[in-house]
């Protein structure tokens, strides 16, 4: 009986402090994701966010997951925080229909929401959210993978497409924009044979390393690489350790990610693409406060798709440490 | 002096202190954010339960019986994903679920087969039949997400009233027709002695094989159903779907008041435990908690009541033992 | 067969992994006696009393019960010949109530769809009560998880079980073992008693000064082979030790 009071006591307390520590009258944000905290894609986009709800002294939530892609957990998120009565909703919308009820009660409700990093995969019209800020996913692939034709050899050619995850928007949409341009250069080069296979490849580097070396192992004719994700890390250190010489298998992806950096400084990636990050996690927060201070619209970003090479490095480096690109 | 009725009888019972911490969470949470008991929430909140509460209750059973059943999650995946390509074939919608619901009974019985006829802990073979289910659910996708067919019945299954689903009263249904099955019937009784004593029942008669099999076949059956229910509601099929469900449902089930080593437990335990974690999940998230901290609140809260529950029997024993010494 | 006998064992055999544990073994049990069967540890008792139980197959012989002979593929259709076994860990489900134990596997049920059904839980525990009463254990409440028992009253309501389905024979395996001297001097009290019942026990132990004063007649095991059989009043507790000690 008496360890059974204590409990109470306890609980009653813990539940007690927590009142205390409840914020008093600010804007409160919420940022719902698809990722998990171990994506370190996400620590530039958290401290875009972070930084600026700083700015405007709001209180804001990153809502992680516990399932990398679990897109149930993201909806269940995502449905909470319009049960909270928050006053802005920044989002990404890796799902073509199941996300669209809920923004939609969202902004019936009259709380704004934006997509960031990711938009509705059917384009603006099929979702009611207010704006995107973020990459255009599907030229982005098209023009990373343009960027690395110009270093394909002479003579056939068999691209590796690697969707990290086969049911995610980000993922796909990209790998349909490499895809769109494998089919512009099969098209260009009719006298070469052109060929190209997307694999599902995995979120975590040693998944996709594993993956992407028995594919190779099995197409020794595999001339190039390409990620949606910054994974092409892991098949850099997978080629590696095949013996493959850096740039004898090209390998590309997206987003600045430290692992990245370093397989570009030993040559085995040739490039990446940018989307900044951080732009991603800060210019919504101010977009929802300006809107809810003074009815002001929202806009849309687009937070580019500037290519990164080996030689662009350096000076990428120095903000690294800042983790805010 | 009958103590049929005392106080003391009844805190024996294990779901009474789940029952409590359910009603100090609920409060605790409610004081940090009203709206965490608004009508709103309430209804988010309870329209995803239903789906975790009938999944908990499969595994309560079966760990009832001194089994495991590490696959749930994955079954909970393939069972719609079979159900929504059955449909994209041609097959008509309710001959389709019939078809994917029996693909988590044969799971269920490869889980027992594997289980009982190699003497190998189900743990092992669950955990392999985790992957294996899971692999079988992208296969199933063929590469590509499929669309919903809307000539799917899910309305009848998840329809929103005005502060209920559908869902929840197929999980009520559920639990009060197990209830039965396990309180009141004699399987019921096999099925508690199986898991509290296996050579004690079997030299009794009871076929121990034969109600472990029954309980392995119902688990897998209810994972199906239930993540038919998740994708009736979301009206699209995830392969990610019920990642990680395993555990909790046996989190579900532990704080609820059911045993690791077998033979303790009910149904409406299980049930509460899965309601308990819901709640937990979106109180945190309510009180603007790092979300993080919602699995270090599940840990704490899996530990505190395991703790509380054997100290509650615990005493119970002993004074029972006290009593008939006088 | 019609000779009062209610067991009769011929040429049993029975091997595990290579040791013989029981040897060409040959016993006649009448009728409503208490026969003591002693042996020290792997004398094969307790194999012989699994094959009397159903649990176990003889590798070769045969077993007539009341002059039929019987092959048991299950406790369960020895359970229905009337042959109830008390083990020595008793085989009751401990968090389980005392009427639920007694009832296992036999539960009384309603609404019957084969074999399986609703239990009657208000009949079965005014039969439970019943049923301890008759053995004159004295419990507050059916519904008492047996691990709240002590030894003793557990071994008495696994006998009121054994006496609630009208056993024919008991086999009581070791049943004194870690009793207190009180609670011994019940069971001995109540196996006596048995024979008024038209019931016949087999009663195994290493500890001769139980049984002696309660058999009929003592049948001595060693190394899987009857090595005496005799008339209680035919021996003395010195001669039975020595056969047991130096056999």
């Amino acid at each position: 009986m008496k360890k059974l009071l204590s409990v109470l006591f306890i609980s009653m307390s813990l539940a007690l402090t927590m009142v205390t520590t409840a914020d008093a009258k600010q804007y409160k944000f919420n940022f719902v994701m698809h990722s998990d905290t171990n994506n370190a894609f996400w620590a530039a986009v958290h401290k875009g966010f972070k930084d600026a709800c700083a700015q405007i002294d709001a209180s804001c939530q990153m809502l992680t997951l516990s399932g990398d892609g679990d897109q149930q957990e993201q909806l269940q998120n995502l449905e909470s925080s319009i049960a909270q009565g928050v006053d802005g909703i920044i989002t990404t919308i890796t799902h073509p229909t199941i996300f669209d009820a809920a923004i939609d009660e969202a902004i019936a409700k009259g709380i704004p929401v934006i997509s960031s990093n990711v938009d509705d995969p059917e384009g603006p019209s099929a979702s009611s959210r207010l704006a995107y800020v973020g990459q255009d996913l599907e030229i982005a692939g098209y023009q990373l993978c343009e960027a690395l034709s110009a270093q394909f050899p002479a003579g056939d050619v068999h691209v590796l497409i690697g969707v990290a995850d086969m049911n995610q928007a980000w993922a796909y949409t990209r790998g349909n924009g490499i895809g769109r341009f494998m089919e512009d250069y099969k098209a260009a080069n009719p006298d070469r044979n052109v060929t190209y296979e997307k694999i599902e490849t995995g979120l975590d580097l040693s998944t996709v390393g594993n993956r992407v070396a028995a594919y190779v192992q099995a197409n020794p004719n595999t001339t190039a690489y390409l990620d949606v994700g910054f994974w092409e890390a892991g098949a850099a250190q997978a080629v590696r350790n095949l013996g493959y010489k850096p740039g004898e298998i090209l390998l590309a992806g997206f987003d600045l990610v430290d692992v990245v950096f370093e397989e570009m400084d030993k040559g085995y990636v040739q490039l990446t693409v940018d989307q900044q990050p951080y732009y991603q996690g800060y210019m919504p927060v101010h977009n929802l406060f300006l809107m809810n201070e003074y009815g002001l619209g929202a806009l849309d970003m687009n937070t580019g798709k500037a290519l990164i090479t080996p030689a662009d490095v350096e000076t990428i480096r120095q903000f690294k440490g800042m983790a805010v690109r | 002096m009958s103590n049929k009725f005392s106080i003391k009888s009844l805190l024996v019972r294990t779901e009474i202190s789940t029952l409590i911490m359910f009603i100090i969470i609920m409060i605790g949470f409610y004081l940090v954010n009203e709206r965490f008991l608004d009508a709103r929430n309430i209804r988010i909140v309870m329209g995803i339960t239903p789906e975790y509460i009938i999944v908990a209750i499969g595994i309560a059973i079966l760990m009832i019986s001194g089994e495991f059943d590490l696959s749930v999650g994955s079954v909970f995946a393939l069972v719609p994903m079979s159900i929504v390509q059955l449909t994209h074939q041609g097959i008509p919608p309710w001959i389709a679920i019939v078809l994917g619901l029996m693909i988590g009974m044969i799971i269920g019985f490869v889980n027992g087969f594997i289980t009982l006829r190699f003497g190998i802990p189900s743990f092992i073979a669950t955990l392999g039949m985790l992957y294996i289910a899971r692999s079988l659910t992208t296969v199933a996708t063929g590469g590509f997400p499929p669309s919903f067919p809307h000539i799917l019945p899910n309305e009848l299954f998840v329809f929103q009233f005005e502060l209920f689903r559908a869902s929840l009263y197929w999980a009520l249904l559920v639990a009060v027709i197990l209830g039965i099955m396990l309180h009141r019937s004699n399987i019921g009784n096999w099925i508690y002695a199986t898991g509290g004593d296996k050579n004690a029942a079997s030299s009794m008669g009871i076929k121990t094989g034969n109600v472990k099999m029954f309980c392995f076949i119902l688990c897998g059956f209810l994972a199906g159903f239930a993540g038919m229910i998740q994708t009736f509601r979301l009206e699209a099929p995830l392969p990610s779907q019920g990642y990680l469900l395993e555990l909790e449902s046996i989190a579900a089930a532990v704080i609820g008041g059911v045993s690791l080593f077998g033979g303790i437990g009910t149904v409406f335990g299980a049930m509460l435990g899965a309601i308990l974690i819901r709640f937990l999940e979106s109180g945190i998230i309510m009180a603007r908690i790092d979300a993080e901290w919602f699995r270090a609140g599940l840990g704490s809260l899996i530990i505190i009541s395991v703790v509380v529950n054997t100290y509650i029997s615990r005493r119970a024993t002993t004074l029972g033992q006290n009593k008939s010494k006088e | 067969m019609e000779n009062g006998n209610i067991i009769e064992c011929k040429k049993l055999n029975k091997w595990y992994s290579g040791v013989h544990a029981l040897k060409d073994f040959n016993v006649s049990i009448k009728k409503n006696s208490v026969v003591g069967l002693i042996g020290d540890n792997g004398a094969g008792k307790s194999t012989l009393i699994k094959i009397l139980s159903g649990a176990h197959k003889a590798d070769s012989g045969h077993v007539f019960f009341e002059g039929n002979e019987v092959k048991f593929r299950s406790t369960k259709e020895a359970m229905n010949l009337g042959i109830e076994t008390i083990y020595q860990y008793s085989a009751l489900i401990p968090e389980m109530s005392i009427a639920r134990n007694i009832f296992i596997g036999r539960e009384q049920i309603s609404y019957k769809i084969g074999s399986l059904g609703i239990m009657k839980r208000t009949e079965m525990d005014t039969a439970a009560m019943d049923a301890l009463n008759d053995v004159e254990l004295h419990l507050r409440s059916p519904e008492t998880p047996v691990n709240q028992l002590s030894g003793g009253e557990r071994q008495g309501v696994v006998i009121a079980r054994a006496m609630y389905f009208k056993s024919k024979l008991l086999i009581l395996d070791e049943p004194t073992n870690h009793l207190s001297v009180k609670e011994t001097n019940k069971v001995l009290r109540f196996v006596e008693g048995l024979k008024k019942q038209g019931v016949t026990s087999i009663f195994i132990t290493h500890n001769l000064s139980h049984i002696f004063p309660i058999a009929d007649h003592l049948c001595v095991m060693a190394r899987g082979e009857k090595i005496s059989d005799m008339e209680k009043k035919d021996t003395t507790i010195e001669e039975l030790t020595d056969l047991l000690v130096n056999g």
